[in-house]
C-alpha cells in the first residue's frame, strides 16, 4: 500500500500473555532499527483476515501517513520521577490550616512538574500527556529526534543534579509507542 | 541485532532510590488478565478496593475544586474552615479503611489505558 508496509502475525489463540507482549515489543524494536519510521499498533488488535486488515488500513491511510511523518527520525524516551512523600499536613490544626497546607503543597508540586518538564519538552518534538500517577510521581513520554538524544540525556543529568532528593529514571530509546495514531 | 535484550539496555539515566520505581513496576503484572478468584475473603478485599478507589477519586476531585476556589478567592473563611474539617476527617477515615483492608495508595488507582491513570 502506497509506501506503507504493515507487519502482522497470525495467531491461533489470542490470549494476552507476558510472552506475547514481549515478542510483540521485540518485533517492533527490530523494525525500528530497519526502517525510517515505525508506528507501533496497539498490541492485541484483533483482525479476522487480510480483507479486514486492508479495510482498516485504507480507512486510516491519511492518519497513518501523518503519524509516520511525525515520528520519522525520532525515538520515544520515557521519564519516571518519584518525589519523597510530601510532609504530612500537621494534625490538630483548624480546617483552614489544613486547606492552606494542602494549597502550598499543591503549588510546590505544580512548580516541580514544570521544572522537570520544561527543559525536556524544549528538546522534544512532542510530549505525550504527562500525568502524575499518584500524588508524588510524575510520568511522561517524549518524542525526541535521534540527533537530540544526547542533549536530552544531558538535560536529565542536569535535573538529577538540581534535584538530588528525587528518584529519576529515564528510559529508551523506545519505538514511539505513545505517539502512534488513534488507530488501534 | 540481538533478539534478547535485557531491560538494563533501556535505562538511559537513573538516580535516587530505584527500589521505589521497582516497587511501582510490580503492579505492571496486574495489567494481564487474571482468572476470577472466588475466594470469599479476596472478593471482599477486591470490592473494598473498588469502592475506596471511587471514594478517593471523589475526594481528590472535590479537594482540587476547593483548592481552585481558594486560588480564585471565592471561599469565605467559614466555608474554607468547614471544607478543611471535612477533608481532614475524610482523609483520616480513608487511612483507617485502607489499613483495615491492607490497601496502599497505589492500590486505589485505575489504569484507564490510553487515558492514563484515574488518579
Amino acid at each position: 500500500m502506497g509506501g506503507l508496509d504493515v507487519v502482522v502475525s497470525n495467531v491461533a489463540d489470542d490470549e494476552v500473555t507476558q510472552d506475547a507482549v514481549l515478542k510483540h515489543a521485540e518485533v517492533v524494536e527490530q523494525l525500528l532499527g530497519r526502517s525510517r519510521a515505525v508506528l507501533p499498533a496497539r498490541f492485541d488488535r484483533p483482525l479476522a483476515d487480510e480483507e479486514e486488515l486492508n479495510t482498516a488500513v485504507s480507512a486510516a491511510a491519511r492518519e497513518l501517513e501523518r503519524g509516520l511523518r511525525r515520528v520519522r527520525g525520532c525515538v520515544e524516551l520515557g521519564l519516571r520521577v518519584i518525589a519523597p512523600s510530601a510532609e504530612a499536613v500537621p494534625k490538630g490544626g483548624s480546617g483552614a490550616d489544613y486547606m492552606h497546607a494542602r494549597l502550598a503543597e499543591e503549588r510546590r508540586r505544580r512548580r516541580l512538574l514544570d521544572e522537570l518538564d520544561a527543559p525536556l519538552a524544549r528538546l522534544s518534538e512532542a510530549t505525550a500527556p504527562a500525568g502524575s500517577s499518584g500524588g508524588d510521581a510524575f510520568v511522561a513520554s517524549y518524542l525526541v529526534a535521534t540527533r537530540n538524544v544526547p542533549a536530552f540525556r544531558k538535560a536529565v543529568d542536569a535535573l538529577e543534579e538540581a534535584h538530588p532528593q528525587l528518584t529519576i529514571v529515564c528510559t529508551g530509546p523506545w519505538p514511539p509507542y505513545s505517539f502512534g495514531t488513534g488507530v488501534e | 541485532m540481538s533478539t534478547s535484550r535485557t531491560p538494563v539496555d533501556k535505562i538511559l539515566a537513573a538516580s535516587g532510590d530505584l527500589h521505589r520505581i521497582a516497587g511501582e513496576l510490580e503492579h505492571v503484572q496486574e495489567a494481564f488478565p487474571r482468572r476470577v478468584n472466588a475466594d470469599p475473603e479476596k472478593v471482599e478485599r477486591g470490592l473494598a478496593q473498588l469502592v475506596l478507589t471511587l471514594v478517593e477519586l471523589l475526594r481528590q476531585l472535590m479537594e482540587r475544586q476547593a483548592l481552585r476556589r481558594m486560588e480564585t478567592g471565592t471561599l469565605s473563611d467559614e466555608q474554607l474552615d468547614r471544607l478543611g474539617e471535612t477533608f481532614m476527617k475524610l482523609e483520616q477515615r480513608m487511612t483507617e479503611l485502607k489499613a483495615e483492608f491492607g490497601l496502599e495508595d497505589r492500590d486505589l488507582n485505575l489504569n484507564l489505558g490510553p487515558l492514563g491513570d484515574l488518579l
